[in-house]
């Protein structure tokens, strides 16, 4: 099948650094050369050099990390997809951390203008001992006429395994019509953020604490906390901008930081 | 009428023990928000309900069983009871369905002699199975010769009208405008039955975030009349 991107990244643990094992990219999925983190963690940004995803489209990632070896990569703008109501635009991923390794993924937002049809589908297979952090927005492309929500279609499906089952199943089928601004959909809020930390150390306590500093931003969005059935939390997030969403993030990510990992908060400007 | 009338008023029953009664499943943070005070916004929020977590995952999970049962296909019942269990983000949901699964499954092996539900009550004692009400509705319907979009009539009926007795207690409402609501909600039930037999399967799960919000925040509320 040939791909309008496709993307594989391999990354093993050599004498306790972690280093690129296997890159190969094709078609408009470029990514930067690894840029290594105070913690010594190499951060990858994956690039889109085509502009905006069209009707048609289809892009495959294959990320593995390797035992004991630790991965960051984000994006380096948003994701805009136009018009492709004939096709739609498929984009799938599959994540696969073997043990005591680390993958850190944050994704600009995802924004769908007028008659969008966007189907993301991200597997991710991982080990009780490896570490997930994942994040991302999906904010509403403007029309030509101001009206928000013009897109036809947004659905993504994120399931994770931890050893080999299913444990999270997260299915966002967004279809805006005359219910979708209102409660128990988007609740007059117009930008969505989802994140998800799966760590050996995650429990209700981190979970309370972090429901304790998100109260600063009550009256700006929506914010649900919960634990996953495995060592993990979720956050959805609903909101008005994507700066907000980013804050809320940046709260939470500052805590994992203080937590798990001696203060150590990744530093994801664009290098 | 249905030979199997008096098997389905049973079930139907809002006195039937399946432990829905402690359970909101996030529409008592609703109320506690006061978006939920009286008869008319209980009723749209309702519909709310049903649009974003009775189509898409319960009722469609429900009708997959259904027809994986029909094919022999047991092994696809016993993954849909895993995906709706990982479909649950806020914990008391996930939770409150298990409970509820595994109660029905007792009670409806109380009353019926079938196998396939027998085995998934032993899975879910040895926990290689969560329980949930979609499957042992879906186990039991078809095990009665209840034809499918009658058992998901039936399972929206008995979900709502729960949800409705709740809703009465929580708010609170009158009894009579609780009845009320039930009546005006059959034919939009009836409707919603059809929406979910002409499903597709890769839309399984599908949900905007609003209730999950709400379900994940009744874990915060302080004062609380429901176990989720």
């Amino acid at each position: 099948m040939t791909y309008t991107g496709y993307l594989q990244v391999e990354v093993g643990n050599k004498n306790g650094k972690s280093i690129m094992t296997n890159s190969l990219f094709d078609g408009v999925f470029k990514i930067t050369r690894p840029v290594y983190l105070s913690s010594g963690m190499p951060l990858l940004i994956l690039i889109h050099v085509g502009g905006g995803y069209v009707d048609g489209d289809m892009y495959h990632t294959d990320m593995t990390v390797h035992e004991s070896a630790r991965l960051a990569i984000t994006t380096q703008a948003s994701t805009k997809v136009y018009k492709s109501k004939n096709f739609g635009v498929r984009q799938s991923t599959n994540y696969t951390l073997k043990n005591n390794s680390e993958l850190f993924v944050k994704q600009d937002a995802l924004i769908p203008y007028k008659d969008a049809n966007f189907i993301q589908q991200t597997h991710v297979h991982m080990s009780s001992s490896a570490t997930f952090f994942y994040s991302d927005t999906i904010t509403p492309g403007w029309a030509e006429d101001g009206r928000m929500f013009q897109y036809e279609r947004v659905t993504s499906k994120m399931q994770i395994f931890v050893d080999d089952t299913l444990v999270v199943f997260d299915h966002l089928l967004l279809e805006p019509d005359e219910k979708f601004e209102q409660l128990m959909y988007l609740e007059e809020y117009s930008h969505i953020g989802t994140l998800f930390f799966i760590h050996p150390k995650v429990n209700e306590h981190f979970v309370e604490d972090l429901r304790d500093k998100l109260e600063a931003f009550s009256n700006q969005a929506r914010i649900g906390v919960s634990v996953l059935s495995v060592r993990g939390m979720t956050m959805r997030i609903l909101a008005s901008s994507t700066t907000m969403i980013e804050k809320i993030f940046a709260a939470c990510e500052e805590l994992i930081g203080e937590r798990f990992y001696v203060n150590d908060v990744i530093e994801w400007r664009k290098w | 009428m249905t030979d199997r009338l008096f098997q389905l008023l049973q079930i139907c029953d809002s006195n039937f023990p399946s432990g829905i009664f402690s359970h909101s499943f996030g529409l008592e943070t609703y109320i506690q928000e006061d978006k939920m005070t009286d008869k008319e916004s209980f009723l749209y929020a309702l519909k709310q309900y049903v649009y974003s977590q009775c189509i898409y995952t319960d009722g469609l999970a429900c009708r997959l069983a259904y027809e994986a049962i029909q094919e022999n296909q047991f092994q696809k019942v016993w993954e849909l009871d895993q995906a709706l269990y990982a479909l649950s983000a806020a914990k008391e949901t996930r939770e409150g369905n298990k409970r509820i699964g595994r109660q029905l499954a007792k009670v409806m092996n109380a009353l019926y002699d079938i196998e396939l539900l027998q085995l998934y009550e032993s899975k879910i004692k040895q926990k290689e199975r969560h329980g949930h009400s979609a499957i042992v509705f879906a186990i039991v319907c078809e095990a009665l010769e209840i034809d499918l979009k009658t058992t998901l009539s039936v399972y929206l009926f008995t979900t709502i009208s729960s949800l409705i007795q709740n809703g009465v207690r929580g708010i609170p409402l009158g009894q009579t405008d609780g009845q009320k609501i039930l009546l005006e909600m059959q034919p939009f039930l009836r409707k919603q039955a059809e929406t979910i037999l002409h499903a597709k399967e890769e839309d399984f799960g599908g949900c905007a975030p609003g209730l999950e919000i709400a379900q994940m925040k009744h874990e915060q509320l302080s004062v609380r009349l429901f176990m989720s």
